[in-house]
């Protein structure tokens, strides 16, 4: 990764400057290229934070009221209008809407974060997975936030939580490295056509009507339900909902699948990074 | 004995840099653009253009070099070759040393952030420890001079305000290598006059800096060395008075501006003819073999070392004469002096300096002396009445002068010579 080249720099650094030896050793002290990354990552991610609520009455409290009246539609239109008989239906749609806004989230946000930072990229040498990492760290946050008006809503319609939600965070990690996967590949692509940010919103709406998030799986005809298996965010969607809402442990195939799923999005998110990375610079 | 070369490190090497850039007309097409020329058969791949051709620059470790050259010759392109931000598609780039954020106007900060954060993220982001900043922070803060805008979103800053922002961050963290791309001229008279004094400070500490100006004046107070790039090439390199005429003789005739190397040859010919002494010189009597100035340090005291090596060639009646002389940048004379003048003292050398051999002559002055700045050395050697010139060599070497004690003080004062130590001797 590019972390290495910036550390490269700062390793050279610490063998020259023999006057102020004891002020470069504090200065640049032997962080390892993984925790530098972090590091980075998390400044960017306050800072996406602090930018997306800034002069905003409520702040933060935007991270958990939008998905509740999200939530509070949905649930008038399909239990009171459609009449759609879900045992539960407003926990079930408000953990789907959860599941759902990570990836959406981190997809949009992802695509444009290489070109929103292009300002600093023009100006130090650093890599650009930073950039995509913080937007995916940024919207894990607003996963957090909104986890307490699950719980509350939770602790209201069935008087408890299962305990299974101990093992989201644990769960989070294949869907993140997911989430970050497919948006860096999304987001070195788009610094070369910007067209992906733009055909982003039409494809993203198909995949959100053809993965079960508004509809229980089993209102699907049984003939259709083979092609679900192809949406990988169906999966990711049930493993969260199998901890959240149902209470109770995803199938061995459900966890290895997501587990493929991660390392594929991963490696390709690489892949194509590396290969169109030094274009970067000529297309912002 | 022979003058050695200095030795010196190098911050920055650029080997055969060359950048391509896709033609603007053909850059950003949309998937939508690409297909349907495909389409028409009218795809022929994009079109590209040289902002930087086979260029190679060394920047030794203590040296402050200025890129020169008319809008999209590629200084910029090149700056950011060095910062690492653009990697080039041929080529080699080696740096040595923390560089600082680049300095440039309209990008590097982020708009909605306050000058806090942006130093902040600035700082971290080129790998320096949050002690470091937070040690570090009031400095920046002071030398900044924001008042209470350092707490106001970067986008309410005005251009003047924003430099002093980015000056103030990239300096103060004590980078080894500094870039600064066309922004001094923003800053008001006397933050120009404190960012210049800073950049002075920076190069005593045996700092890199490389600089992206039109601002002769400036460029010529800091810059030993200048490299002017014209269409993506490297045309010259050298003293920054020869380079700013080269650029000025092919800026004044748009008719030669596909030759640049004819036109920089021109110019260092009629430069060279324009500065030879009426008399012819012969060469055939005397030559110089080698020749030196270079800044030592001798027991922790900085020592001017100016030294040379003569062949004389014909018997004499009288001793011949070697000198030098340190000039300004713009040509004005600091002081000089020869062998004529000191080897009074000396007579029984001085009397051997009429017979034909090799005669290293060498001269130890006090830096210290010199007001920080870049000159240049002359060497001479003549008859002994001075009337017949047998080897002028003008422009022989630059002469960096750092002078921790004159920091502040570059105004290029003459000082007299007090300091000599004369040596010389036959082979």
């Amino acid at each position: 990764m590019d972390a290495g080249h910036q550390r490269a720099i700062w390793s050279a650094g610490d063998m020259t400057a023999p006057n102020n030896q004891a002020l470069r050793a504090f200065a640049f002290n032997a962080e390892s290229k993984i925790a530098f990354w972090l590091s980075l990552v998390g400044l960017l991610v306050r800072k996406e934070l602090k930018v997306r609520y800034k002069g905003s009455v409520l702040g933060y409290m935007w991270s958990m009221l939008n998905p509740l009246l999200y939530m509070l539609i949905l649930a008038f239109v399909f239990s009171h209008v459609m009449r759609l008989k879900t045992e539960n239906y407003t926990l079930f749609i408000l953990t789907g809407i959860l599941s759902w806004n990570l990836f959406f989230q981190g997809v949009v946000l992802g695509t444009a974060s290489i070109v929103n930072n292009a300002s600093l990229l023009k100006k130090v040498k650093v890599s650009t997975t930073i950039f995509t990492a913080a937007s995916i760290g940024s919207c894990l946050v607003n996963f957090v936030l909104a986890l307490v008006p699950f719980l509350i809503i939770s602790l209201a319609k069935t008087g408890g939580v299962p305990l299974t939600v101990a093992l989201v965070p644990l769960a989070l990690v294949p869907y993140v490295v997911f989430v970050f996967g497919i948006s860096l590949a999304l987001a070195s692509l788009n610094v070369l056509f910007r067209d992906i940010a733009h055909m982003l919103d039409p494809v993203l709406n198909i995949v959100f009507y053809a993965t079960p998030i508004i509809y229980p799986i089993d209102t699907i005809p049984e003939r259709y339900r083979p092609l679900l298996e192809l949406n990988p965010i169906a999966s990711f969607v049930a493993l969260m909902r199998s901890l959240m809402y149902e209470g109770r442990l995803p199938s061995t195939i459900l966890v290895l699948k997501v587990l493929v799923l991660a390392a594929f999005s991963l490696g390709m998110g690489l892949l194509i990074h590396q290969k169109t990375r030094d274009k970067f610079i000529y297309r912002l | 004995m022979k003058p050695k070369a200095p030795v010196t490190e190098a911050a920055i090497t650029l080997k055969n840099i060359s950048v391509l850039y896709t033609s603007p007309t053909h850059a950003n097409m949309s998937i939508k653009e690409t297909a349907i020329r495909l389409l028409k058969g009218q795809y022929d791949g994009p079109r590209y253009f040289n902002a930087l051709d086979q260029v190679s620059v060394t920047v030794a470790k203590g040296e402050a070099v200025a890129f020169i050259g008319p809008n999209g010759c590629g200084k910029s392109t090149l700056l950011k070759v060095v910062a690492g931000v653009i990697a080039p598609q041929n080529g080699e780039v080696i740096t040595d040393g923390i560089i600082a954020p680049l300095i440039e106007l309209g990008a590097g900060f982020d708009q909605e952030l306050n000058g806090i954060d942006n130093i902040w993220m600035a700082c971290r982001l080129i790998g320096a420890s949050n002690e470091l900043i937070r040690a570090k922070m009031d400095e920046i803060i002071d030398f900044a001079e924001l008042g209470d805008f350092m707490y106001a979103p970067v986008k309410t800053y005005s251009s003047g305000m924003y430099m002093r922002l980015g000056f103030a961050c990239s300096t103060i963290i004590n980078p080894e290598i500094l870039l600064i791309d066309e922004i001094l001229a923003v800053g008001d008279a006397r933050f120009q006059k404190k960012c210049l004094d800073r950049i002075h400070q920076i190069r005593g500490d045996g700092k890199t800096v490389v600089i992206v100006s039109h601002d002769r004046g400036i460029i010529e107070s800091i810059c030993s060395r200048a490299v002017f790039l014209w269409k993506g090439q490297l045309i010259y390199q050298g003293v920054p008075r020869l380079a700013f005429q080269i650029y000025e003789a092919l800026a004044a005739s748009p008719h030669l501006h596909d030759k640049p190397r004819e036109v920089a040859e021109e110019v260092l010919r009629l430069d060279q003819l324009r500065r030879e002494v009426p008399k012819a010189a012969d060469g055939n009597t005397a030559s110089f073999i080698t020749y030196s100035g270079d800044v030592r340090q001798l027991d922790g005291t900085r020592v001017i070392d100016i030294a040379c090596r003569v062949r004389l060639r014909k018997q004499l009646a009288q001793p011949m004469v070697v000198g030098f002389q340190v000039l300004r940048l713009d040509g004005g004379r600091v002081f000089g002096t020869n062998t004529k003048y000191q080897g009074i003292l000396l007579e029984d050398q001085v009397e051997r300096l009429r017979a034909p051999g090799e005669f290293s002559v060498r001269w130890q002055l006090d830096a210290q002396l010199l007001a920080s700045g870049s000159y240049m050395i002359e060497f001479c050697v003549s008859n002994f009445e001075i009337t017949e010139v047998f080897e002028y060599l003008s422009g022989a070497c630059a002469l960096q002068v750092i002078n921790p004690t004159d920091r502040l003080n570059h105004d290029g004062n003459t000082v007299e010579l007090t300091t000599q130590e004369f040596i010389f001797s036959s082979v």
